[in-house]
């Protein structure tokens, strides 16, 4: 039977469809998404048939996604301890996104030094460790010209990616205070989670409000709207001018279009759109298919700086030739590092919107 | 399934600080650890943190870790001991959790307590509840191997001496009926 034609009852009963679902590998998630990309019904059945293999797995998780975090945690870790046995470190430690919701008490029995660090891990987690390094900086723009892509890393941690003729400008007293930012053009972002601190983005005709979330936002003042498209979390949308009115996008994919020299309009008259394959096509600017037949490490970081617009750089002569293979997307140069990590461990800091491989 | 030697061969890989044997080993032995921690208090987000929490533990107490002949064995018992913790912390919390208290022996939840404990929603809780009454009991147990159990229709087929076809066709017909009831 040919693949494409699977209903959803083919989908659940096909074992490797199953592994899929749990994240067995990184092959066989590449293999159905890729199918997935080139097959909308498929699509939708792989949507229904994936909620199935969920609830009758009794929801066991991702294996694939289960490593990680864990990886992450340890990354997390080691970047404290790092951080609390070498102080006068300058360059700002790229912060992995926490990894659990919530973090467990250790109630077995540990050592104490562990469980010193673990309370000082989550008191440098709530305390923006990171102003003493990037003092509250005053407003800063980012503009990124003829650039196809120009990635921009946050003091928060957040990354974000500029389109060409776009302009991000950070608010005065950013990550200090608050986290608000402004953008002219087009631009995706990957925002940090940090309850105390909402992220808002401000265009002309919109004001975008978050917590942590993966968005993109497409304003630029020549067109006639201003479209903010959701990919995971949840936004909330207020229209500049109508009344603390607003919008909130919580399904992947689902947008809103403002028109632009309309501000006025009530909120009803805006068009909020979801899920629609033809939205995935407007992402193609940002996203990279990456593909790697055992190319080392020196070459790769060549084509992450091109495709990122960000500059690469490394500190240890020896992880250059680091061999890798695989194929890839990745939103971000720091989602793309983070896989390639996965494979043959390095690390890899950031210093002044550099991004600085070391071993 | 990795044999318990290779997975022996991880964990004092992982015990002289190689992180990458640490990584191999939590992929091999991630899904068993879920299930086992399920069956204990079908509270899936619990048994995840717990999992996650156990082997950043195992990380940072490497050097000190012991060789152990039985690893998956000796990860069971942290995570039962990690779980019994949490769960007896909670009900010190809230008193009310009465079920949860130590000196009751606490037998292991059923795979349709499991999966209907995990949903969060109501009615889809009622929905599974109904669906799952619907069943065979030879089809409730053919979907528990495949979907829970992660078994092979071949490692299924040879445990329930059938064939594979047959195997499959029971899952297959226990699919459409879920289904039509779910939707």
């Amino acid at each position: 039977m040919n693949l494409q034609s699977y209903d959803v009852t083919d989908l659940v009963c096909n074992e490797s469809f199953q592994q899929y679902c749990l994240g067995a590998s990184a092959e066989v998630m590449a293999y159905w998404e890729d199918l997935a990309r080139h097959n909308p019904t498929l699509q939708t059945n792989m949507v229904e048939a994936k909620a199935l293999v969920l609830i009758l797995s009794a929801r066991q998780g991702n294996g694939y996604e289960q490593l990680q975090q864990l990886r992450d945690g340890i990354i997390e870790h080691e970047q404290l301890q790092s951080r609390l046995f070498a102080t006068g470190e300058t360059g700002m430690p790229v912060p992995s996104k926490p990894s659990t919701k919530k973090l467990l008490l250790y109630t077995t029995s540990i050592a104490a030094s562990i469980c010193l660090l673990i309370a000082a891990w989550q008191y440098f987690r709530h305390t923006p460790l990171q102003q003493n390094i990037t003092p509250a900086i005053a407003s800063q723009v980012y503009a990124s010209g003829i650039t196809p892509r120009k990635t921009v890393i946050l003091p928060d941690g957040s990354v974000i990616i500029l389109r060409d003729h776009s302009t991000l400008t950070l608010h005065e007293g950013f990550n200090a205070q608050h986290r608000e930012v402004s953008l002219a053009g087009e631009a995706f972002f990957d925002v940090q989670h940090d309850a105390g601190k909402p992220f808002v983005v401000q265009t002309a005709a919109t004001r975008v409000t978050v917590l942590g979330t993966t968005f993109n936002i497409r304003a630029y003042p020549k067109e006639l709207s201003t479209e903010t498209m959701l990919l995971k979390g949840k936004v909330s949308v207020t229209l500049n001018g109508g009344e603390g009115k607003h919008e909130i996008l919580d399904q992947p994919y689902q947008s809103m279009i403002v028109g632009n020299s309309t501000s006025t309009k009530p909120l009803e008259e805006t068009v909020k759109r979801s899920n629609s394959d033809t939205k995935k096509q407007e992402l193609t600017w940002l996203r990279s298919r990456l593909e790697i037949e055992n190319e080392p490490l020196e070459k790769i970081a060549l084509k992450l700086e091109k495709w990122y617009g960000i500059p690469v750089k490394f500190e240890d002569e020896s992880v250059k030739s680091y061999r890798y293979s695989g194929t890839f997307e990745s939103e971000t140069v720091v989602k793309a590092l983070q896989a390639l990590q996965l494979s043959y461990p390095f690390t890899f800091n950031i210093k002044n919107n550099e991004i600085v491989i070391s071993k | 399934m990795l044999h318990d030697d290779d997975i022996r061969v991880y964990w004092n890989s992982a015990r002289t600080g190689d992180k990458q044997a640490l990584f191999a080993l939590h992929s091999n032995t991630y899904f068993h650890l879920v299930r086992f921690g399920l069956k204990i208090c079908g509270d899936d987000e619990l048994v995840k943190d717990c999992i996650n929490q156990l082997f950043l533990m195992l990380w940072d107490k490497r050097q000190s870790l012991p060789d152990v002949q039985q690893v998956r064995s000796y990860l069971f018992t942290c995570l039962r001991r990690q779980l019994l913790d949490e769960l007896a912390y909670r009900s010190k919390m809230d008193a009310a959790h009465e079920q949860f208290s130590e000196e009751i022996p606490r037998k292991e939840l059923s795979y349709e307590e499991i999966i209907i404990n995990v949903q969060q929603d109501e009615e889809l809780k009622q929905k599974l509840h109904l669906a799952l009454e619907q069943l065979s009991p030879r089809q409730k147990e053919l979907i528990r191997l495949k979907f829970f159990e992660g078994m092979s229709y071949e490692q299924i087929a040879e445990q329930t001496t059938q064939t594979i076809k047959t195997a499959y066709n029971t899952v297959y017909d226990a699919i459409k009926q879920l289904r039509k009831i779910l939707k």
